[in-house]
């Protein structure tokens, strides 16, 4: 079905060097403001950072515990042990350049263990999957995609449902949830893992607005993404060990 | 009479300049943009390789189109082939009209841009609505109506080089 794959695979080996010829313009500008930036600028942000490290520390303290915990309890339950998840730092070069497709590319590939259908997640959320790996960069189609769709579940209720993207930067769709759904306007969407694509528990989004139209068969539901999709350079690549 | 044919099937001089150009064409399509100049974006390899068609067609044609927008869609990440359908469609048009294009002033020229590349607009449209659920909506014109409006410009300045770097 798929010949084609390695012939695109090599071909997009060959025009990397143009995309990054492409991003060098952002890269450049980027570089000059960080050379620029005064003393000042810099004294107030690290004393900024330490005092995020400070809570961010305290916080995994006692994320350490709960850890420990769940795992005990799980052993009580007799279910299988989560392992913890890997990650590897991808930085963004390049986006889509066709407005009506979500898409970014990363700088790894192939060669760094990139996988298709792998998970790529930002500090704040589910960013979206690996549709295309080559030997050095890989395509990432993100969740707002017109083309991708998540298993999700509401964290205050449990329900699941499948979270759609709608082509729209900042926004996704709930497909077919029905009206008496326990969601509210303000609940916190994570990944729900059915698909067994994304792992169980990132955050996906907030949803932003429910409307119950007497007129349709179920309720229409909308979100707003958890990750900065259109901000920032750097982006995890998930290695899961559940397998 | 037979320097005459010395110039049409010499050797060709000067294809780093039309193989520069092609690259700009890409890197320009690619650089982002803001969210409202995206879907404004001229459809620069289609400008550059029209003018290469126009300019030399004994020399570049359908394979060149074909194999440049073959590229394309490896860099955009569209799927294969897209792009070399459309690009061979506006170097086809552009072979077949390019005695009559060439006589034309730079305003007629544009209008023909507009045309052609709205046609290739068009069938990259029906490509896209094929393989996802793409909305159809005007916006589409926009790259063709961008790109009539550079036409004089590249036009210029691709004839500058051709001329100053002497390439056949």
């Amino acid at each position: 079905m798929n010949y084609l794959a390695p012939v695109r695979s090599w071909l997009t080996v060959a025009v990397t060097p143009v995309q990054w010829l492409a991003d060098m313009p952002v890269r450049l500008w980027s570089m000059v403001s960080d050379a620029f930036v005064s003393r000042s600028l810099i004294q107030e942000e690290n004393a900024r950072l330490k005092a995020k490290n400070l809570i961010l520390q305290q916080q995994v303290l006692k994320l350490e515990a709960l850890t420990a915990q769940n795992i005990r309890l799980k052993a009580l339950l007799n279910s299988t042990e989560t392992l913890e998840d890997q990650v590897k730092v991808a930085e963004i070069i390049g986006v889509n350049p066709d407005p009506s497709v979500q898409q970014i590319i990363i700088n790894k590939g192939s060669q760094d263990g990139v996988f298709l259908g792998q998970a790529v997640l930002d500090a704040t959320g589910v960013m979206g999957q690996v549709v295309e790996v080559s030997p050095f960069s890989s395509r990432v189609m993100l969740v707002t995609d017109a083309s991708s769709r998540i298993p999700a579940e509401v964290n205050r209720s449990g329900v699941r449902m499948i979270a759609a993207g709608t082509g729209l930067p900042d926004k996704l769709d709930l497909l077919h949830v029905s009206d008496t759904a326990d969601i509210q306007e303000g609940d916190l969407l994570t990944s729900s893992g059915m698909g067994q694509r994304f792992p169980v528990g990132y955050p996906l989004g907030k949803v932003s607005r429910v409307v119950h139209d007497p007129g349709k068969a179920f309720a229409r539901i909308e979100v707003v993404p958890a990750a900065h999709l259109n901000r920032g350079r750097l982006v995890l690549l998930l290695f899961s060990e559940t397998e | 009479m037979h320097s005459d044919y010395g110039v049409m099937m010499g050797t060709a001089r000067g294809q780093w300049v039309v193989l520069l150009s092609v690259l700009v064409a890409y890197v320009l399509s690619l650089v982002p943009l803001p969210e409202v100049l995206m879907s404004a974006r001229p459809y620069w390899l289609a400008l550059v390789v029209m003018y290469w068609v126009l300019a030399l067609p004994q020399r570049y044609g359908l394979f060149f189109a074909w194999g440049t927008g073959l590229l394309l869609d490896v860099m955009e990440g569209a799927i294969l082939g897209q792009n070399a359908l459309t690009m061979v469609m506006v170097s086809m048009i552009t072979l077949k009209l390019h005695q009559r294009l060439r006589m034309y002033p730079w305003w007629q020229q544009s209008f023909m841009v507009l045309v052609i590349i709205g046609i290739a607009e068009m069938m990259k449209l029906w490509v896209k609505s094929a393989i996802a659920n793409r909305l159809p909506s005007l916006y589409m014109l926009m790259p063709a109506l961008s790109s009539a409006f550079l036409w004089p410009w590249i036009y210029a300045i691709l004839r500058y080089l051709r001329q100053r770097f002497n390439v056949s």
